[in-house]
């Protein structure tokens, strides 16, 4: 199979990218840094300047958009979705898989999930225009594990930091305490996930994810694989206290359903495998597992 | 600060409250003035503009509400108009032709001044989700709401009035020819404007397109302000230049009509032949008040959404993506889904 794939050096990206190289796909990779990868085409470019790329997307069975600037500001935004936009104007035939957000079932609550949001709509707008593959938005949840990214703008990075630090992290209810969170996936499980996307016949918006942990959850494994002393606290108001911090207060559990029972798709990678995956790559986690 | 007022069960915008005090006054004192002529200018007007609510009710995006205050701006141009007008008339050495050249391109320039500045103003939003009958209701109202006063100052001042046409009442024939009235004249400088910015792909070419209405309109009008004039003479060359070309006045009912039946019939397409099958769900059509109220307002969103997918593919660059992330936010709210979280 022959796949254009962007964002392949992203902290999904790598582990999307050794998988295609296992299954022995003919990837070509749109990297702006580009780096040597075995049995991997790589143009060097970005969303905004596809060059040879273009004529990549055109020629592949499908494509796998990845690529994201994380954007918070809007002319970053607008960016975003022009080159996804123009990554389209190119989709001849094939799956399109794009990859969006889980936290777009909360609501908008960055220009990421703007981006996100308005890509998928590029992409049902697209797939509707001419006979071309479907177009499968893919709406993961947060990323955890052990890449070389994990401390890029990713949660278990900023909980470890600050678990680390001995932080006490903030709760608006009790309630919150005991259900706010959100569902995750392991980078090996989503690049299987990309795998199982790409034998979809049908278009769609589909969740997917390893699991579901409350934030609670996740501290307490840290504090018991790293042995750091993070604290959880319940009041009204955000942090104000030095050694504060608090992470998202709502609960986003993805419905994958339709995703597993479609594809076959079973994860494989636990809370607990990803934050020792996340440990030993920090060299934080002794051989004995937590 | 106070918003809103009770009325009822309901509670009413301070800017809504407002608005209709002003236009009861504004009616009222008119009525009051002119008397059984006043009145039948009123329904007149008002019929001709229920009558293309009613044919663009397929397509249009515009409410009544928001066409009333275009109503009342183009009464409020007529104003700007009169002093205009007293003080060019009064300067010396203004010719005939001259009133007659300048009096009727200030005239459409100003009816079309509100929609014109609507336009501007949301150029980065609103603009983008209009269908070509939005701006062709738009002008046509500011137009009919200027006719409204001027005729309710031709009647306060004893001028003569023209005998209006039994299927047209907003038109007139006077003497020779057929006067289409501010409204049509409005009405189809704004199809032109509206066609011009629904077919983004016709380049260039749509600047022409846009400005044909409104060109048309003056040359007519000024045909006709020259014709009413001369009305007991003709002998003058210019004179039968003018009616001649505009076919005795006839020719802007027919473009009026044609323009506003292409533009239905391009928004018609842009409506039901844009989106794909499925990419919005219809909301369901339910008896009550309130049901058919959300069945409206869902309606017109979706045609919005319409428009301003339809345009995504006549744009590039930053513009594609900004009305990209606008219509994936239309589309999410349509759906139902969050959009703050």
């Amino acid at each position: 199979m022959r796949v254009a794939l962007t964002g392949a050096t992203g902290f999904g990206g790598t582990e999307v990218l050794a998988e295609f190289s296992r299954r022995a796909y003919e990837t070509t990779a749109l990297l702006r840094a580009p780096i040597p990868a075995d049995g991997v085409a790589v143009i060097a470019g970005d969303l905004s300047n596809l060059g040879a790329f273009a004529g990549a997307v055109e020629a592949s069975d499908a494509v796998v958009h990845l690529a994201c600037s994380r954007s918070s500001a809007e002319n970053d935004v607008t960016a975003d979705v022009e080159g996804t936009a123009g990554l389209l104007a190119h989709w001849k035939s094939g799956s399109f898989v794009l990859v969006s957000s889980g936290a777009l079932q909360r609501g908008i609550e960055s220009g990421y999930a703007l981006g996100k949001l308005a890509g998928e709509f590029a992409l049902h707008l697209a797939a509707s225009a001419g006979r071309r593959g479907p177009a499968i938005c893919l709406r993961p949840g947060i990323f955890l594990g052990g890449g070389a990214r994990r401390n890029d703008r990713q949660t278990l990075g900023r909980v470890f930091a600050a678990a680390r630090e001995g932080a006490t992290f903030v709760f608006s209810s009790e309630a919150g305490l005991e259900t706010f969170g959100s569902s995750f996936i392991g980078t090996a499980d989503f690049a299987r996930a990309i795998c199982a996307a790409l034998t979809l016949k049908q278009r769609g918006d589909f969740n997917v994810a390893g699991g579901f942990c409350t934030w609670r959850e996740l501290i307490e494994t840290v504090n018991r694989c790293a042995g750091t002393q993070a604290q959880l606290a319940v009041r009204p108001g955000p942090p104000n206290a030095p050694g504060e911090v608090a992470l998202s207060q709502s609960r986003c559990e993805l419905d994958t359903t339709t995703f597993d029972t479609t594809t076959g798709f079973v994860p494989k990678q636990s809370l607990e495998m990803l934050v020792e995956e996340y440990l030993r790559a920090e060299g934080e986690l002794e051989a004995k597992p937590c | 600060m106070l918003r809103t007022v009770p009325l009822g069960k309901y509670r009413i915008s301070l800017g809504a409250l407002l608005f209709c005090g002003g236009v009861t006054f504004w009616l009222g004192n008119m009525l009051l003035r002119t008397g059984g002529s006043g009145f039948a200018a009123l329904t007149s007007s008002l019929w001709f503009l229920f009558l293309l609510v009613l044919v663009t009710s397929g397509t249009r995006t515009m409410t009544v509400a928001r066409l009333a205050g275009f109503y009342c701006l183009g009464g409020a141009m007529m104003s700007v108009m009169y002093l205009v007008a007293m003080e060019f008339v009064a300067m010396e050495g203004a010719r005939y032709i001259d009133r007659n050249v300048f009096v009727p391109t200030m005239e459409e320039t100003l009816k079309l001044a509100p929609v014109a500045f609507f336009l501007w103003r949301l150029r980065d939003s609103r603009l983008w989700t209009l269908g070509a009958s939005d701006v062709v209701l738009m002008a046509a109202t500011s137009g009919a709401g200027f006719a409204l006063v001027e005729d309710a100052y031709l009647r306060l001042n004893g001028s003569p009035w023209d005998a209006p046409i039994d299927w047209l009442p907003v038109a007139s024939i006077s003497g020779d020819h057929l006067v289409a009235g501010h409204g049509i004249w409005t009405g189809l400088a704004g199809a032109t404007v509206g066609l011009a910015l629904l077919w983004r792909r016709l380049g260039k070419v749509r600047y022409l397109l846009a400005a044909s209405g409104w060109l048309w309109s003056v040359l007519d009008h000024i045909s006709n302000n020259y014709a009413a004039g001369l009305s007991m003479r003709h002998d003058d060359p210019l004179h039968d230049f003018l009616l001649t070309i505009g076919g005795h006045g006839y020719f802007t009912i027919y473009f009026f009509f044609a323009a506003l039946a292409v533009a239905i019939v391009a928004d018609l397409y842009v409506v039901y032949a844009t989106l794909p099958f499925g990419f919005v769900p219809r909301a369901p059509l339910r008896s009550t008040l309130d049901g058919l109220r959300a069945w409206w307002a869902s309606t017109l969103e979706r045609r919005k959404l319409a428009y301003l997918v339809f345009r995504t593919h006549s744009v590039t660059g930053p513009r594609r993506a900004g009305l990209l992330i606008r219509g994936a936010l239309l589309r999410r709210v349509l759906i139902g889904a969050p959009v703050r979280s």
